[in-house]
């Protein structure tokens, strides 16, 4: 009788498992249970895994190039820029932003990187989309672009042109016996103005040419200083203030031709 | 009742054994569970993130999707023809909507078949384990593989619904032909989209996982014709159509798609392009990454490409009366490349990417021939003082060289015109004066101005180097004519305008950088001179073909006729075209005469301007300040009835810069 039971069990079970698969359903639903804790392997993984990967580097890439342009859109000059911005690296622009770091410029050196008549004109152009900034091994480039990203102009920020930015803004807490182009060349502020009035009037504006530059400044000056180069027609002039015991200078351009002739003048004066 | 009792001991006994196997085989599989379980690989829960992997895209100038890169377009189980899904089912796995993961009379059967009937191998494996097999396990046949991939199905089936197996089985199965999901392999074999598969199409579809490389319909079309009409035949045994349709549909023979083979992109341009990538970001990237790549390819220049190069075969192979039974044909390369930007807008690496895969516009260097004297006498005018009007003597030349034989370098055509200005000299392309040329210049200053103006190849500093003996690539020739057309400005060729990641973030732009390297005024005597090859000189076939914009460039032809070139430009686009044997082979008629460039590759790039440059404004090259024209006698080198030159006397115009006269005593 035991053995028929047995029997019948058995044969009940396993007609019951061919019937409704309720072993594959337990064991299938116990593999489901340990799935978490199982490893991440196969073909699939490795697909997953590679596009995982993919991700972060492409993550890496755009959170680098979000970086640049946030420190760019900080830079407060364009030799801060050129140390954000490193060879191989790039980022955009903002108009704004380069009209401000443009600004900022001295004015021969504004003057040496693009015609400030140029850039209006650059900037009133409707061909012109963006600009772009790109860094080199020799510094840093930047373009102006129009459609498909043509490069309507271009800039070079060579090291050089960035070396002597940087000079020039230490310039400001130097004294002028400091600096080797004014070397020879420097005058006391009564000498050197006594000359300057002493020249035709028409002379003048192309002698300071941004006289508000000086009138800007507190304290009084005490002497001036002329360059001993041209570049591009202009001659830099430099005016040492002094206000409570400290010296700065701000230089300002001035045409070749007025300064020769303001050169003529205060040697006329020594004399 | 002794037999009685007999048998019911027998019977007992039969009962005790069987149990006991049952018990063994319960406990043998729980235990064969138990050691599985902690390898088997963890199954991605929700199923369908298998197929969420981002799709790598590839779009032309224009913005049109090239092609996707993954071989797999996922798609939903509503945009997929139901006969497919009907066809898959019954050939696979008819009890699918029955069965819990395992076809448990199946495996039973296949196991005895297996065990008790050596050399025939019967298959039990359901969509589901056959879903399993193909996301985590290799193709090793072991039995603990088999029983592990069982487990793995008896998971799926237990976490997901049967349209969601299905879905993700449609998706990921291999078709062959790189088609992976039913979506692509719909597209590569029929040009269709999965969801217009008539029932001779899916039927088709549906035979080839079983073996992608035996049924390859490219390859072998009958072969899965027949595996074709045994899943129709399957389709009306479990009932899903009937016998007349099975019938109708095995008297169908779908019509494939043109692709003649298996290869990857079908595209040499879209090769060197993921080359470039896979450089430059990874394979992860580039293939598992979902990018978006903007390419430089103008697809209407590519087409006229491709059909020129096509054409000027058939005449290449008509010329040579070559069989068409001949294992290796003559091969051309034609790269195209923007002057303003040096993007690439065409490139052709081969006449038949699905018979070769080597990329010729790219990957082979060869000798230009006389087209790099172009190089050479920019350099002499450059470093000599020499101008196209300056007069020197076409003669046998005899060059000294250090520690080996003499270099006495031969006209093409064997014969010396005596004194002649340079115009003409490379309008003819006379090599004896090329030679004494490069023999005041040095090779190093030709070499210095093919590096200028884009050569990359190793090039030997040797006197011969002047007449092209040093290998370079269609696509260096190209670009470095483009110098030329731009008046001395340089571009870099590229070939991706930008990249972008899956959510539409720029990771990469080309910036098209202009850069001075030549003299401009130079530059335009060295093309004006190339103009006259293209009008009077050895490409004047491209005039006798009807291709009239401006145009210079010069033709190349290694002594050994082995390589025959021409690299031509308009203002607009430098295109660079090569034709020749892969190995070292003439291009000859069959009697003998060989084949120049002038006639081999110059029709080609004519055809292929001809086509591109339509409807395109006609543009003159620019002349430079300081540039005026003069007329000389082109064997006198001063103005015509000067020097006692007759009324009969050859003239031309030539270019001269502002330091520059006619007749001045500069004859080297």
């Amino acid at each position: 009788m035991f053995n028929l039971v047995l029997f019948f069990l058995v044969a009940a079970v396993v007609f019951s498992e061919f019937r409704f698969d309720w072993g594959e359903q337990l064991l299938g639903r116990y593999l489901a249970s340990t799935n978490a804790l199982r490893p991440e392997t196969g073909v699939i993984w490795t697909t997953g895994n590679q596009t995982q990967r993919a991700h972060t580097h492409l993550d890496t890439i755009v959170t680098e190039r979000q970086d640049q342009a946030r420190v760019a859109r900080e830079a407060t000059s364009f030799s801060q820029l050129a140390q954000v911005v490193l060879p191989g690296q790039w980022t955009g622009l903002d108009r704004e932003r380069f009209k401000a770091l443009y600004l900022e410029l001295p004015e021969d050196a504004a003057a040496t990187l693009i015609d400030p008549i140029e850039l209006v004109w650059l900037f009133g152009t409707p061909g012109l989309t963006r600009i772009f900034c790109q860094g080199k091994t020799q510094g840093l480039e930047i373009y102006f672009l129009g459609s498909n990203n043509r490069v309507i102009r271009q800039l070079d920020l060579n090291h050089q042109f960035l070396a002597n930015l940087e000079k020039e803004e230490n310039f400001f807490s130097e004294r002028l016996e400091n600096i080797p182009g004014f070397a020879g060349r420097i005058f006391p502020a009564d000498v050197f103005f006594t000359a300057l009035l002493s020249l035709p009037a028409e002379v003048l504006p192309d002698l300071i040419t941004t006289p508000k530059a000086l009138l800007r400044e507190r304290g009084t000056i005490v002497r001036a200083g002329i360059w001993n180069e041209a570049k591009s027609g202009y001659i830099r002039l430099g005016f040492e203030f002094k206000e409570n015991g400290e010296t700065r200078i701000i230089l300002v351009r001035a045409r070749e031709w007025a300064v020769w002739r303001l050169s003529m003048a205060l040697t006329r004066g020594e004399q | 009742m002794k037999g009685f009792c007999f048998i019911y001991r027998g019977l007992r006994i039969t009962l005790y054994i069987t149990l006991i196997l049952v018990a063994f085989f319960i406990l043998a599989a729980g235990g064969l569970v138990l050691v599985s379980v902690k390898d088997l690989p963890q199954v991605p829960e929700p199923l369908g993130r298998i197929i969420d992997v981002p799709q790598t895209e590839v779009f032309d100038a224009t913005g049109q999707r090239l092609m996707t890169l993954g071989m797999r377009e996922p798609v939903g189980l509503s945009f997929v023809s139901p006969h497919f899904i009907n066809a898959v089912v019954a050939t696979e796995d008819h009890r699918f909507f029955e069965h819990h993961g395992v076809n448990k009379l199946r495996t039973i059967k296949a196991l005895y078949v297996t065990l008790f009937e050596p050399g025939r191998v019967q298959g039990a494996s359901t969509i589901t384990q056959q879903l399993a097999k193909n996301l985590f396990f290799s193709f090793e046949k072991t039995y603990l593989r088999k029983f592990r991939e069982m487990l793995v199905a008896l998971q799926i089936e237990a976490t997901s619904t049967k349209q969601e197996i299905l879905h993700a089985y449609i998706n990921q199965i291999h078709f062959g032909a790189g088609a992976q999901g039913v979506e692509r392999a719909a597209r590569v074999f029929f040009g269709i989209p999965a969801s217009d598969l008539n029932l001779s199409q899916a039927a088709l579809l549906a035979g080839l996982p079983k073996s992608p490389t035996r049924y390859n319909p490219f390859r072998h079309y009958e072969r899965a014709i027949t595996r074709r009409n045994f899943v129709l035949q399957r389709m009306a045994e479990v009932g899903q159509i009937t016998r007349q349709e099975a019938i109708a549909a095995m008297a169908v023979r779908p019509e494939l798609t043109m692709r003649k083979s298996d290869s990857r992109t079908g595209s040499y341009f879209i090769d060197a392009l993921i080359s470039q990538l896979v450089e430059k970001y990874g394979e992860d990237v580039v293939f598992h990454g979902g990018i978006k790549v903007y390419s430089t390819l103008d697809p209407k220049l590519q087409a006229a490409a491709d059909s020129a190069v096509a054409k000027g075969m058939e005449r290449l192979d008509t010329m040579m009366e070559m069989d068409s039974r001949d294992e290796e044909p003559p091969q051309a390369a034609l790269v195209a490349v923007d002057t303003g930007s040096g993007a690439v807008k065409a490139l052709v690496g081969g006449r038949d990417y699905f018979k070769s895969e080597f990329n010729r516009a790219i990957q082979s260097q060869r000798r230009p021939g006389s087209g790099f004297k172009p190089f050479l006498y920019y350099c002499a005018f450059n470093e000599l003082g020499l101008h196209p009007g300056t007069i020197m003597t076409d003669r046998p030349v005899t060059i000294p060289v250090k520690g080996a034989p003499a270099w006495r370098p031969q006209n093409f055509e064997r014969t010396f015109q005596g004194d002649i200005i340079l115009k003409q000299a490379l309008t003819s392309s006379i090599n004896t004066i090329a030679a004494q040329l490069v023999e005041q210049t040095g090779p190093d200053g030709v070499i210095r101005t093919a590096r200028l103006c884009g050569i990359t190849s190793p090039l030997e500093k040797v006197y011969s180097i002047a007449l092209g003996t040093g290998g370079v690539t269609p696509l260096e020739m190209a670009s470095a004519f483009s110098t030329f057309a731009s008046n001395g400005v340089r571009h870099e060729p590229f070939m991706i305008w930008r990249v972008e990641d899956p959510f539409g973030r720029v990771i990469y732009e080309h910036i098209p950088q202009g850069r001075r390297v030549l003299d401009a005024g130079t530059t335009f005597q060295v093309v004006d001179m190339m103009r006259s090859v293209v009008d009077v000189g050895s490409a004047r076939s491209i005039r006798q073909l009807g291709f009239t914009r401006p145009a210079a460039g010069k033709t190349g032809t290694t002594d050994s006729f082995n390589d025959a070139w021409f690299t031509g430009f308009t203002p607009s686009l430098s295109v660079s075209v090569w034709t020749g044997f892969d190995r070292e082979r003439k291009l000859a008629t069959r009697t003998g005469m060989g084949i120049t460039g002038g006639r081999a590759a110059a029709p080609i790039w004519a055809d292929f301007m001809d086509q591109a440059l339509r409807n395109e404004p006609e543009r003159d090259f620019s002349i430079p300040r300081g540039i005026r024209f003069e007329t000389v006698d082109i064997k006198t080198g001063c103005a015509p009835d000067t020097h006692g030159t007759d009324g009969n006397a050859e003239v031309v115009r030539v270019p001269l810069k502002e330091n520059q006269n006619l007749c001045q005593e500069t004859k080297p």
